[in-house]
């Protein structure tokens, strides 16, 4: 045993003076690390103010680029040029400019962004999504490129590549948008729901066709969502009023809202049946868009709603009734906390919050 | 005879802690050398990357801020005033008073001109009854509950359940009501939420504010506090925020996060069934329950660490505080690990079941209950053994070693990236902090989770929860 203990004890003195040596290695480390980033930004400062004045030199002397070497003599990574085509941007607004830009993306920022894009690394694969939009219009060749950027798992970059996707109104993108996003959770695509422009003319024919070719629930779910926020080209779905009596809740949720904001003529006797439905989330769907709608003649179904069993329902009819106007409001009035409590609450947490807001 | 027997127990005991130290030091060491890459990584992309453009670009989800405040008058305007200084705007404020006994609620009352509004908010989540539910006449995305004190003492895991209940966004972060956020926390969080796929969860790493220079909830000059107490905390800090919870990416994910500071996303939250109520280290166990579901689920996620997503709290600043506040961790982490033992050494959950949890409790629960037990058997060993003092002077210099060289290790990533605690003589403090912390503090630490740990098996078998 004392043999034993000896060696341990020879261990541990080893161990304890190897943790000496290597504390101080760390301190020196620590500064020498610290140094070298000082003098690598310094050295990165010195690089892209060189290639900047080789771009300025160049379209001074209205020359024409040759190649990608020449463009970057400092060999700069993808990262450090994008900030140069920033900073350029910024301060030059001129046409000889623009005429160079589209060639130094060409000449050497494309063929850079398509070796990333297939990089391991989640960072590249994003610069590379970075400089695809420098591109005004997007090369067909690189559609298949973009559309794996949308399966990206990393979210930024599967956002990025949608905004490309978008701006080249391509059938192919924007159906891997939808089959993606369509399965994805609802947190990612209320990321998405911001990146759509309301006025997109040429879009909401694509996003139509894939509506009508998918069979999908979601993804047909997803196309409703997307075009209702469409609001100035609303396009005729054949299957909208089978839609509505789908079985699947995502699905029927978002074509009553498509329908109401298409077609609010038509909604108006769907919505008032829909009030009645087996499934709360519905009813809450349906009182809400009755309110957005203006729907007086809905009112005492409302007032019906306004004592459901469920929550939801009732706040949304509380809304619906308060934007009604005078005959809403009178019924949100006309609530009593000995009648229904709940009816009570959810009535006077509305005329709560407006009485506020119109105070203020 | 006896006194034989007793040395030979004393050794078989010392052989057995020696063994289980060297794999303390083994598994610790890998952490940190697994972590160090990943930190300085992380360090380039937010470095190469302007995030702020790479964000506003997207569409920016509204974020729910839960603030379980008890008694926190003196505290609670500083830290919404570094809320309203973020950088990020698109945030809800839910300020959860847990029937404070001082004045917090009238100073918000005051400060935010509230006015009651009838609850209209789903009860997913069990929590003591609420009194009343205030919105804010001159901030609109201000919401302020009034509940009745949590059953169980000092546990603000009811309080944040409360403030899930009314939360309406995809995601929220909890924050401590003595916690200081800096200007681009929120983005971080959210950027690296953004940045790793299936992210459900980023936990933020978290300073000591004592000995800063604080204006207006705004940090305006950082320094290590005077204080020892506090100050022998530090280094501890460091090793977990800087690489601690890092390294245990690669067994799964952390298993605790700071509660003063994490992001979540709401329904991954809600779906595990929210916070214990019951457990004083409700961060850890909010994260274990995730853990838990998910991996039950078969569902893919990830739970991520950003040290870049920085705020600022109070820490204990006397022996007695500190006593109490290690005594309640170890019985809440107790009480995790109890509630989530068939995931230990389970191969359904995974690298989680096989590896990261049963490490965990082995380091992080057990370790500082075995150091307890190495002092007193020190202790008896001087009465039976014919030299126990040059083994124990080495020992003693090894374990100072061990605590030295991490916390370097945590100074050269900080000096690295560039963060925290720069200036030479902020560096040099941290390393005399190390030897400090070993003469009293630690064995204080130790001592607690022992007793802390008694009291649990005691409580347990009275009927109460921890």
């Amino acid at each position: 045993m004392s043999q034993a203990a000896a060696h341990i004890l020879f261990l541990i003195k080893w161990v304890a003076i190897s943790q000496l040596i290597l504390i101080f290695c760390f301190v020196l480390l620590s500064y020498i690390r610290r140094s070298y980033l000082k003098y690598e930004k310094r050295q990165n400062i010195l690089k892209i103010k060189k290639t900047k004045q080789r771009w300025i030199s160049y379209l001074s002397e209205n020359q024409k680029f040759s190649d990608s070497e020449s463009l970057n003599p400092e060999h700069l990574p993808l990262y450090h040029l994008l900030g140069i085509i920033k900073q350029m941007d910024q301060k030059l607004n001129t046409a000889a400019w623009k005429e160079k830009r589209y060639e130094i993306i060409q000449i050497m920022i494309l063929p850079k962004a398509r070796a990333l894009s297939h990089s391991k690394d989640w960072f590249n694969r994003y610069t590379a999504c970075q400089a695809f939009e420098l591109d005004s219009k997007l090369d067909p060749n690189d559609e298949p490129i973009i559309k794996n950027l949308i399966y990206d798992e990393v979210p930024l970059i599967a956002l990025d590549a949608q905004r490309i996707a978008i701006c080249s109104n391509s059938q192919m993108l924007i159906d891997a948008i939808v089959d993606c996003f369509s399965q994805a959770r609802h947190v990612q695509q209320s990321f998405y729901a911001g990146l759509l422009p309301k006025d997109a003319k040429t879009l909401a024919p694509l996003f139509a066709h894939k509506l009508t070719e998918s069979s999908s629930p979601y993804a047909k779910a997803f196309c409703y969502r997307v075009l209702s926020v469409f609001t100035t080209s609303f396009q005729k779905i054949a299957s909208l009023d089978q839609d509505i009596h789908s079985d699947n809740l995502e699905l029927k949720l978002s074509a009553l809202e498509y329908i109401a904001l298409s077609e609010p003529n038509k909604a108006e006797a769907k919505l008032q049946k829909a009030l009645q439905d087996t499934k709360w989330e519905v009813r809450a769907k349906a009182a809400n868009l009755l309110g957005k709608l203006h729907i007086v003649s809905s009112a005492y179904l409302l007032e019906k709603t306004l004592k459901d069993d469920q929550w939801w329902v009732r706040i949304n009819s509380a809304e619906a009734l308060f934007k009604l106007g005078e005959p809403g409001i009178k019924i949100l009035k006309a609530q009593a906390f000995n009648k229904d409590r709940y009816a009570y609450e959810a009535a006077q947490s509305v005329l709560l919050r407006m009485q506020v807001k119109n105070a203020l | 005879m006896h006194s034989d027997l007793i040395i030979n127990i004393i050794q078989y005991a010392n052989a057995l802690i020696l063994i289980y130290f060297a794999f303390l030091w083994l598994s610790y060491t890998f952490l940190l050398l697994f972590s160090f890459s990943k930190v300085l990584q992380k360090f380039k992309e937010v470095k190469y990357n302007d995030i702020y453009p790479m964000l506003n670009k997207n569409a920016l989800i509204p974020i729910s801020i839960i603030i379980p405040a008890y008694n926190q008058t003196a505290r609670i305007r500083n830290t919404l005033a570094s809320i309203f200084r973020s950088e990020y705007q698109n945030f809800r404020i839910i300020v959860v008073n847990d029937g404070s006994t001082d004045e917090t609620l009238q100073l918000l009352k005051d400060d935010y001109a509230l006015y009651p509004v009838p609850p209209a908010f789903r009860q997913t989540l069990k929590t003591a009854k609420v009194i009343q539910y205030y919105r804010s006449r001159t901030l609109e995305n201000m919401l302020v509950i009034d509940k009745e004190h949590s059953p169980f003492a000092d546990s603000g895991a009811d309080s944040v359940n409360a403030g899930i209940n009314a939360c309406q966004t995809p995601a929220f972060v909890t924050l401590d009501s003595d916690t200081l956020l800096e200007p681009d926390t929120l983005t971080r969080l959210l950027f690296t939420y953004l940045t790793n796929p299936h992210c459900i969860c980023v936990g933020g790493a978290v300073y000591l504010s004592e000995g800063c220079t604080i204006k207006n909830g705004q940090i305006t000059k950082v320094k290590l506090p005077k204080n020892l107490t506090s100050a022998s905390q530090v280094p501890e800090y460091l090793r977990s925020f800087l690489y601690g919870r890092e390294g245990w990416t690669l067994l799964g994910g952390a298993l605790c996060f700071p509660g003063a500071l994490t992001f979540f996303e709401t329904q991954a939250v809600i779906e595990a069934g929210g916070y214990d109520p019951s457990n004083f280290a409700y961060d850890a166990g909010i994260l274990m329950s995730l853990h838990h579901h998910m991996r039950k689920m078969h569902h893919p996620y990830q739970v991520i660490f950003d040290p870049d997503a920085q705020g600022w709290t109070e820490q204990p600043n006397s022996i007695k505080s500190l006593w109490l506040q290690r005594n309640k961790w170890q019985r809440g982490l107790l009480r995790c690990i109890c509630n989530h033992k068939g995931m230990l050494f389970n191969p359904k959950y995974g690298v989680t079941g096989l590896v990261g949890f049963p490490l965990f409790t082995l380091l992080e629960v057990f370790s500082t209950v075995i150091e307890a037990i190495t002092y007193t058997l020190f202790f008896i060993s001087i009465f039976f053994m014919p030299d126990p003092f040059t083994g124990l002077g080495w020992l003693v210099f090894l374990a100072w070693g061990f605590l030295t060289l991490h916390t370097m290790a945590a100074v050269f990533l900080n000096l690295s990236t560039q963060r925290k605690y720069q200036s030479k003589s902020d560096v040099f403090y941290l390393f005399a902090l190390s030897t400090i912390d070993l003469m009293g503090f630690r064995q204080t630490k130790a001592f607690t989770t022992l007793f802390g740990t008694f009291q649990y098996i005691i409580n347990r078998l009275r009927g109460k929860p921890q």
